[in-house]
C-alpha cells in the first residue's frame, strides 16, 4: 500500500490504516454471521436427535450428485478468486478480473443448480414439507423436519450467495474503471472473505443435508 | 454423473497448473508460492470432498455418522487459514474469529446439552 500516493478518509492515520479497518470489519462482521448459522445448526442437532430414524429417512432422499457438484464448485470458487487476489497485489488487474468473472460464474452455476435443477427437483418428488408430503407412516414427521431444515437452510445460504454475487460484480466492475487496484484493494479484500465464508458455510451445510443421514 | 464429475476435476486442475506454471518464478515470498499454496489446499480439499463422497456410502452407527463433520471443519480451517488470509493484517482479526468460534462453542454446547440429557420417558398410551 502506498500511504503518500493514496487518499483516506480523516478518521484513519493512513489508507493502510483504513484498508486494515475495513478488512478488521469484515472478520466482526463474518463473526456475527458464524453465531447467525450457529442457531441453524443447533436445530439440526435438535431434531435429528429426537427424530433420528425419521430425519435420517428424509436426507436419504436428497440429491447427493448435485450437492457434491455444487460444493467442487464453490470451493473451486474460493481458489479463483483467491488466486486474483494474489495477481491484483501484483498490479495484474485483468487477470484479476479474469479470475473473479470465473469465480462469480461458478457462483452463478452453483445456483443454477441448487435452485433451477435441485429444488425443482425436490419440489416435483413432494419433499417440500406440506400437506402432500411425499414420505408417509411413522417416519414422515421426522422427515419432515429434515425438509424444512433443508430448504431454510439452502435458501439462506443461497440469499448469502446472491449477495455475494453482486459484490463480485460490483467489484469487477470498479476494478473494470480503475477505481480499486494493487494501490486501494480493501473492498477487492473484503469481499472476497465474504465470499469465502459463503463457501464454508455450505461446506459444513453438505455433511448434514446430504451425507450424515445416507450412510445407513 | 461421476462421469461428468471427474472431467470437470481434471479439466480445472489441467487449467490451473498451467496457469501456476506461467506464474511461478520459484522465490519462497513470489508470487509462484502463493499460487502453489493456493492449488495445494484446494487440492487438499477435493480430496477431503471425495473421502467424504465416499465414506458416507459406508455403512456405519447412525450415532457415529457426525463423525463425517470433521472433514468440513478441516476444510472450514483450510479455507480460513490459505484462503482468508487469517495469518495476515491486524491481530484483531484473528481475535475476531477466535471469538466467533467460542460462542459458537458456548451455543451448540450449551444448547445441545438438552437433547444430549434429557431422559425420555415412556407414557403409555391409555
Amino acid at each position: 500500500m502506498h500511504d503518500e500516493a493514496v487518499a483516506h478518509e480523516f478518521q484513519y492515520a493512513s489508507a493502510s490504516h483504513q484498508a486494515d479497518t475495513a478488512v478488521a470489519g469484515m472478520w466482526l462482521f463474518l463473526a456475527t454471521e458464524v453465531v447467525f448459522f450457529g442457531a441453524l445448526f443447533l436445530s439440526w442437532i435438535f431434531a435429528r436427535h429426537f427424530n433420528q430414524a425419521g430425519f435420517d429417512a428424509g436426507a436419504e432422499r436428497s440429491e447427493l450428485e448435485i450437492g457434491t457438484i455444487n460444493t467442487v464448485i464453490l470451493i473451486t470458487g474460493s481458489l479463483v478468486y483467491s488466486l486474483g487476489v494474489v495477481l491484483i497485489e501484483k498490479g495484474k488487474t485483468r487477470a484479476f478480473i479474469m479470475c473473479a468473472a470465473a469465480a462469480w460464474l461458478l457462483g452463478l452455476a452453483f445456483m443454477i443448480l441448487k435452485f433451477a435443477i435441485e429444488w425443482r427437483h425436490d419440489l416435483d418428488r413432494h419433499m417440500f414439507p406440506g400437506a402432500d408430503f411425499g414420505i408417509t407412516g411413522d417416519l414422515a414427521g421426522g422427515a419432515k423436519l429434515f425438509w424444512s431444515f433443508y430448504f431454510f437452510g439452502t435458501f439462506v445460504h443461497g440469499v448469502h450467495l446472491a449477495v455475494g454475487l453482486g459484490l463480485v460484480a460490483w467489484v469487477i466492475l470498479r476494478v473494470w474503471q480503475g477505481a480499486f487496484s494493487a494501490a486501494y484493494l480493501a473492498p477487492v479484500l473484503v469481499v472476497g472473505l465474504y465470499w469465502t465464508f459463503v463457501d464454508i458455510v455450505w461446506l459444513i451445510l453438505y455433511p448434514l443435508i446430504y451425507l450424515i443421514g445416507r450412510a445407513t | 454423473m461421476m462421469r461428468l464429475l471427474r472431467g470437470a476435476f481434471s479439466g480445472s486442475l489441467g487449467t490451473l497448473a498451467a496457469l501456476f506454471a506461467r506464474l511461478s518464478p520459484g522465490k519462497k515470498e513470489g508470487i509462484g508460492w502463493r499460487v502453489s499454496g493456493l492449488l495445494l489446499t484446494w487440492a487438499v480439499m477435493l480430496i477431503l470432498v471425495g473421502i467424504q463422497y465416499g465414506v458416507s456410502r459406508l455403512h456405519f452407527a447412525p450415532g457415529l455418522r457426525p463423525v463425517l463433520l470433521v472433514l468440513s471443519v478441516i476444510m472450514a480451517a483450510l479455507a480460513a487459514i490459505v484462503f482468508m488470509e487469517i495469518g495476515k493484517g491486524p491481530g484483531i482479526n484473528r481475535l475476531f474469529a477466535v471469538a466467533s468460534l467460542l460462542w459458537l462453542l458456548i451455543l451448540l454446547g450449551l444448547g445441545s446439552m438438552d437433547p444430549f440429557t434429557r431422559v425420555m420417558y415412556y407414557v403409555h398410551p391409555s
